[in-house]
């Protein structure tokens, strides 16, 4: 009989957050693994080094590298996944590797690697720390928009998760018809004081002739299940990234967004056109034309919903978690890939 | 213009395996300067590659506090925007602290002073044997934002030396160097147990294999058993064997760049693993490379890169040529 893949997924899960993430990427990679019978293992990184104070280790760097040890040494994963892992430095990561040369390393990274975008120094550094040892690297940008990745590296979209994205919004008229949410950093929860970027002068320029349903400008970003109750009060969502388009990247929210059935606005130059048709997903060039669009469905309805359906069907389809993990899986093993999808060699 | 200064005061067959990097930041652009630090030895050689923009001698051997001074005095001159410790020497390390870079790169083995480290340098990498050195080059490379090219042209601007030898044939080119005897190399190692009689036997089965002639270069260590072997079945003073109506040439002293000019030409090299099959690797010559059994991270570390190279475990002579007549070379 094959024994499934066992996986040690090692990522945060952000239990100290108390469920206010429980849609999180690792989330929906981890059901993804769940989903195809692979074993799954999980270490919360983060959790762990939050857990405990320590003053000779510092950021219980120690600490979660004994953890991490221990759990390879017991439970003989065929794959290490790491997510953003960042607590552990070349030296932890070299002994996991010159211990365990045998296990496959990989690593998915869906922050962006933008040049000239946001934290694109930081972002690279951390992307490539781990890119010295792993076998294989999943990212959410197009990997030939990049200068510093060569092989190995692979584009995988933000994942549709049927148990996380479960409202249908194209079925019903919502209350409002617009919904659009930015924050100030996930772990964070609330607005920095006097912080201002791009996306806000983008926000202010947004038309007001449609009933909005706008977070994280003025008022502060909603999480947990709240998040996806005031998702599902919308007709509509713009979904807007940090940073100029590059091809591919985009905020998580885009999957939340086609996945919940919200008619969805995508700026052009994400290039989402290789993978969705103007009839599942609108794009849009400026903001002159996102605001005659939004208009534009805000008056025909039937069509909003028909396009929502579309993109909803499309999304889980394509995007669905399950798809995703299991071809994480197949390209860190080199196995081949049965049905392949739109956005294979990304 | 990005300029890069690369330390590679080791040996030669470093120097030719790390020309991934410098051949692949010209390729990225023509305009990019690359300057070489470069032991004393190995600049009579590297200098033959015009690529180089500048060459600095930086020598354990016969280097004195005045040269050390005027070391620096040239090359403070400059500012790089990445100065890149690639042969893990601590002289180099340290006197990368002092040279005046945006970014700094060292690949380090033992030697591992993490409080410098991380003070005055970006990135590290420790030289271990867990991936090919080949890969190591490639992820720094990635960390320059320069990727490799698909073909790697080790011998780019480089000035070959006018060819002594014109063997007109084809041939096959068995480098016979100290590496192929007991009490030249290093004890734990599996020989040959090669002696005059044995080499000849060797000779011709190969010459009846491959069905060419043959040309023997030696290392620059000179081993009495190949002297010998010369003195019995060469003519007095002739460096020609006839064997089954083929030749077999025996070079007695050769340069290094001699050595690539006969590589350069022939069909095929037997060798032991080393600077030699490196040039083969790079002139994309067929090669057989004897390589020791118990190291095999460490050999997979230097030639793991190396398509066109068959390996063989270092054994003893009946089981080497038994193995070189197994395989297809059409």
């Amino acid at each position: 009989m094959k024994k499934p893949v066992k996986i040690l997924h090692i990522s945060d899960l952000h239990f100290r957050h108390n469920g206010r993430l429980y849609y999180s990427t690792t989330k929906k990679i981890n059901n993804g693994f769940v989903l195809n019978n692979y074993s799954v293992l999980h270490i919360s990184d983060r959790d762990i080094t939050n857990e405990r104070m320590n003053p000779f280790d510092i950021g219980s760097k120690n600490y979660l590298n004994h953890k991490i040890t221990e759990n390879i040494k017991n439970f003989r994963p065929d794959i290490i996944f790491f997510g953003h892992v960042d607590r552990l430095d070349y030296l932890d990561l070299l002994s996991i590797k010159e211990k365990f040369n045998n296990i496959k390393i990989a690593q998915w990274f869906i922050d962006p690697l933008i040049k000239n975008g946001p934290d694109y120094e930081k972002n690279k550094e951390r992307f490539h720390l781990k890119y010295q040892f792993t076998d294989a690297n999943f990212i959410t940008t197009s990997p030939g928009q990049l200068s510093f990745v060569d092989k190995n590296c692979y584009f995988i979209p933000n994942a549709v998760d049927p148990s996380i994205d479960v409202y249908k919004n194209y079925l019903k008229k919502n209350e409002y018809d617009v919904f659009l949410a930015i924050s100030h950093g996930v772990h964070r929860g609330i607005l920095k004081k006097n912080h201002t970027d791009e996306r806000i002068n983008f926000i202010n320029k947004i038309t007001t002739k449609t009933k909005n349903n706008f977070f994280g400008y003025k008022k502060n970003p909603i999480w947990g299940a709240e998040y996806f109750n005031e998702i599902s009060k919308c007709n509509m969502g713009i979904n807007i990234t940090r940073g100029k388009p590059i091809k591919y990247y985009s905020s998580e929210r885009m999957a939340t967004l086609l996945g919940n059935g919200i008619l969805t606005f995508e700026h052009e130059g994400y290039h989402y056109q290789d993978f969705f048709k103007n009839d599942e997903m609108i794009f849009f060039k400026d903001i002159q034309d996102l605001n005659q669009k939004i208009i534009y469905y805000q008056k025909n309805d039937k069509l909003r919903k028909k396009i929502a359906r579309n993109g909803y069907l499309k999304a889980h389809k394509i995007f669905n978690n399950k798809i995703i993990a299991e071809y994480m899986v197949k390209m860190v093993l080199g196995e081949k890939i049965k049905k392949t999808q739109v956005w294979h060699n990304g | 213009m990005v300029r890069y200064l690369i330390f590679r005061t080791d040996r030669i067959g470093d120097f030719i395996t790390s020309q991934i990097i410098p051949n692949s930041i010209i390729n990225s652009s023509s305009k990019n300067q690359i300057d070489i630090v470069t032991s004393k030895y190995n600049y009579k050689y590297i200098k033959h590659f015009k690529y180089i923009k500048n060459l600095y001698v930086f020598d354990k051997t016969g280097f004195r506090f005045l040269d050390f001074l005027w070391f620096f005095f040239e090359i403070k001159k400059n500012n790089y925007d990445y100065l890149i410790v690639l042969d893990g020497k601590r002289r180099s390390f340290l006197s990368g602290i002092l040279i005046s870079s945006k970014k700094k790169i060292c690949f380090l083995k033992d030697f591992y002073p993490k409080l410098l480290i991380n003070l005055f340098y970006s990135k590290y990498f420790k030289n271990t044997e867990i991936s090919f050195q080949s890969k190591n080059f490639e992820t720094l490379l990635n960390y320059m934002d320069i990727k490799m090219p698909k073909k790697i042209n080790y011998y780019h601007k480089y000035k070959f030396k006018r060819n002594l030898y014109n063997f007109k044939k084809k041939y096959l080119h068995l480098h016979l160097d100290e590496k192929w005897f007991e009490n030249y190399y290093f004890h734990d190692y599996d020989y040959m147990n090669l002696d005059e009689d044995k080499i000849y036997s060797f000779l011709d089965n190969l010459v009846k294999k491959f069905k060419m002639n043959i040309v023997i270069t030696q290392g620059f260590t000179k081993v009495d058993i190949v002297n010998n072997f010369r003195s019995k079945y060469f003519f007095k003073n002739k460096n020609i064997l006839k064997l089954r109506n083929k030749f077999v040439y025996f070079i007695n002293n050769s340069s290094f760049r001699d050595l690539e000019n006969i590589v350069k030409d022939s069909n095929l090299l037997i060798c032991c693993e080393g600077a030699i099959s490196h040039v083969s690797h790079s002139l994309n010559k067929k090669t057989i490379i004897l390589i020791q059994k118990d190291r095999l991270d460490s050999t997979r570390f230097w030639i793991g890169h190396m398509s066109k190279t068959i390996t063989i475990f270092r054994n003893d002579i009946k089981y080497i040529t038994k193995e070189i007549l197994k395989f297809n070379f059409s």
